[in-house]
């Protein structure tokens, strides 16, 4: 071509390429599909330290637990989502999803359902997931074990779902009300002894190691079941007694039912009537809705 | 009821099994067309085998179904034919492959190995089986040898040491659990029984142990005829018989462990399996053990495709199934023991 129409298909080109540049930059959750264009294929080291390269962005994705289906209708990518398992409720749109089992996984339906995409918890379910893997299945693996792995992974799963964006922005809101929390913990001189009652019997709470415990640290108070040996400790009232509770937290909805136990109507959070009813999954699940339990733990500890 | 003959029940039995394991890979939780799996096998046998090319029915059939298919009918052969030598010795016919202490053991070698497997890594899991087998092996040892009078296996001692033994590890078991608690889940599982996830290097893994325990079974079954008679007149007639007693008990709890450690505890088919086919085909153990064998793994099988197609996407625990199957046919062995 002549001169002129060179120069004019340059400056055409340029301008192209500027503009597709500027509609990527602009904020969050628009723009998705040329955000993700730029984005693959992405390679990254799950938590069980394998690469996983990711081609394109992943259309049909399986969820193998509750915290990870939260994780993923937070990031927006709900749509995408073709399989979660039988206790997977939250949100409502979840529940609408097929269904690929529960602690023991169909793989039957998991293969039927051809994901480009499995994420699972690494620790318990580490054996399925090497099944899925010799099933010729592409899984990511997360690890959650305290409160800051959940920002992380936000910011992780954004990236390999093409919504980098909004794995930023959701990261950022989690940390900053976190923080938060401590600021106004910080403030605080007292730190009210709690009890966390899963289940009832036998008489089960939390200890270390949990997120629940980790929730109550954080909120500004300290779990009696701290010290126990392992992560969800049998005890016997006796010592819930003996180590006088200013907080009763309850996990199953059994107000009454703990109220009218005579046993530990001495202790200080009965007498006070500081007997709370939570709802298990928010406290329990390393999604975005932790940190809603640990602002209503804060204002169940520090009225 | 009339004795039927040999070869016919082999080869009705033969025909039966096969039929089973063709139902079981065409049936699960997910609905595939009977063309899709003919032309999935196909496809498999012609080397299209990579994950992309295969596709999800090809996977579904050749990786999950089929593998679990042929394992319930490895591990209800071994089950049934351990029924056969534990009723031949103890000539009891309450006498199923766990009354001397085979469930028990596995049950606690799959709790220590739950417990140990963070020492060892996550690779724990897969020793489950390992130690389920040895800890099946080492309580069945333990029974026999608190049997012994005289050195001689009392039949009656035999039963009482494995209530007694059963009894002890399964609490042993049971305090693991409590101290346990992340396992107990698994473990539970794990006693019902399942062959859900189970894959080729199960099938891999089992079948030297359930080829050896299925050879020597068949070299003892003229024996046990011999050993039916009573031991005092197996003795005149030349059967060595404590050497015997021992060898076929060997079978069975081999047999009975391998079972165990690759799909857990799986009750009443040892139980059950040898009676039926008994009054089909006789008492004589040279049809009785192949026979049962080959029912035991067809029925078996059954149970794991009513295992998988009930409640789909939930499995139910395969022992749950011939435990329920099992009671009535209980109840009714023990109305026709007048009988016996």
């Amino acid at each position: 071509m002549n001169r002129k129409n060179l120069i004019t298909f340059l400056l055409t080109c340029v301008v192209t390429i500027a503009i597709v540049l500027a509609g990527s930059g602009s904020g969050a959750g628009a723009g998705n599909g040329v955000q993700a264009a730029f984005a693959y294929p992405i390679t990254m080291k799950d938590d069980l330290g394998r690469s996983v390269t990711i081609n394109a962005q992943p259309q049909r994705i399986i969820s193998l637990t509750p915290s990870v289906t939260e994780m993923l209708f937070a990031l927006g990518v709900g749509p995408r989502v073709v399989g979660v398992t039988n206790y997977c409720n939250y949100p409502a749109e979840a529940l609408a999803v097929a269904k690929i089992g529960d602690t023991n996984l169909n793989f039957e339906r998991i293969l039927e359902l051809q994901p480009d995409l499995i994420i699972g918890v690494g620790s318990m379910q580490a054996e399925d997931i090497n099944k899925l893997i010799s099933l010729g299945q592409k899984v990511f693996v997360i690890e959650a074990v305290k409160m800051v792995d959940v920002p992380r992974q936000m910011r992780i799963l954004g990236r390999i779902l093409g919504n980098a964006t909004v794995g930023e922005n959701l990261a950022a809101k989690f940390e900053s009300r976190v923080a938060a929390v401590q600021k106004k913990v910080s403030q605080q001189k007292a730190r009210p002894r709690v009890f966390i009652e899963i289940w009832n019997e036998p008489l089960m709470t939390a200890g270390p190691n949990t997120f629940m415990d980790e929730l109550i640290v954080l909120a500004g108070g300290s779990n009696i079941a701290g010290n126990s040996p392992n992560p969800w400790p049998q005890f016997s009232m006796e010592t819930v007694i003996e180590r006088d509770p200013e907080v009763i937290i309850l996990t199953c909805y059994n107000k009454e039912e703990a109220l009218s136990r005579k046993a530990w109507a001495g202790t200080s959070a009965i007498k006070n009537a500081r007997v709370y009813e939570v709802n298990p999954d928010i406290y329990s699940r390393p999604a975005p809705r932790l940190v809603d339990a640990l602002e209503e733990m804060y204002s169940l500890l520090h009225p | 009821m009339k004795r039927l003959k040999t070869v016919p029940v082999l080869v009705v039995s033969a025909a039966i099994l096969l039929a089973v394991i063709i139902i079981g890979v065409g049936l699960g939780a997910v609905q595939i067309p009977a063309t899709d799996i003919i032309k999935s096998i196909i496809n498999y046998l012609r080397g299209f085998r990579g994950a992309d090319q295969a596709g999800p029915w090809q996977t579904i059939i050749m990786q999950i179904r089929l593998p679990r298919v042929i394992l319930a009918a490895m591990a209800g052969s071994a089950l049934a034919t351990g029924g056969v030598c534990f009723q031949a010795v103890l000539r009891n016919p309450l006498a199923d492959p766990f009354v001397i202490g085979v469930s028990a053991g596995a049950g606690l070698g799959a709790a220590l190995g739950l417990a140990l497997s963070e020492w060892l890594g996550s690779t724990g899991i897969a020793l489950l089986p390992v130690f389920s087998f040895l800890g099946a092996l080492l309580a069945t040892a333990l029974v026999y040898g608190l049997s012994l009078k005289n050195r001689r296996v009392d039949v009656g001692r035999l039963l009482l040491a494995g209530v007694a033994v059963s009894s002890f590890l399964t609490a042993l078991m049971s305090m693991l659990i409590v101290w346990r608690q992340q396992d107990m889940q698994k473990l539970v599982f794990w006693m019902m029984g399942s062959f859900s996830g189970r894959g080729w290097e199960h099938v891999q893994v089992t079948l030297p142990y359930l080829a050896a325990g299925l050879i020597s079974a068949g070299l003892l079954a003229g024996r046990l005829n011999l050993l039916a008679l009573g031991e005092e007149r197996a003795f005149y007639l030349g059967l060595r018989v404590e050497v015997f007693k021992a060898w076929a008990l060997l079978t069975g709890s081999l047999l009975a462990a391998t079972a165990v450690s690759v799909s857990g505890v799986i009750g009443f088919v040892g139980l059950m399996i040898p009676h039926i086919v008994r009054l089909l085909v006789g008492p004589d153990h040279l049809i009785l053990l192949p026979a049962s064998a080959l029912v035991g793994a067809a029925f078996l099988i059954a149970a794991d495709i009513a295992a998988r197609i009930i409640m789909p996407p939930i499995e139910i625990p395969i022992g749950i199934l011939t435990a329920l199957s099992g009671t009535p046919f209980f109840l009714w062995l023990l109305r026709k023991r007048g009988q016996y």
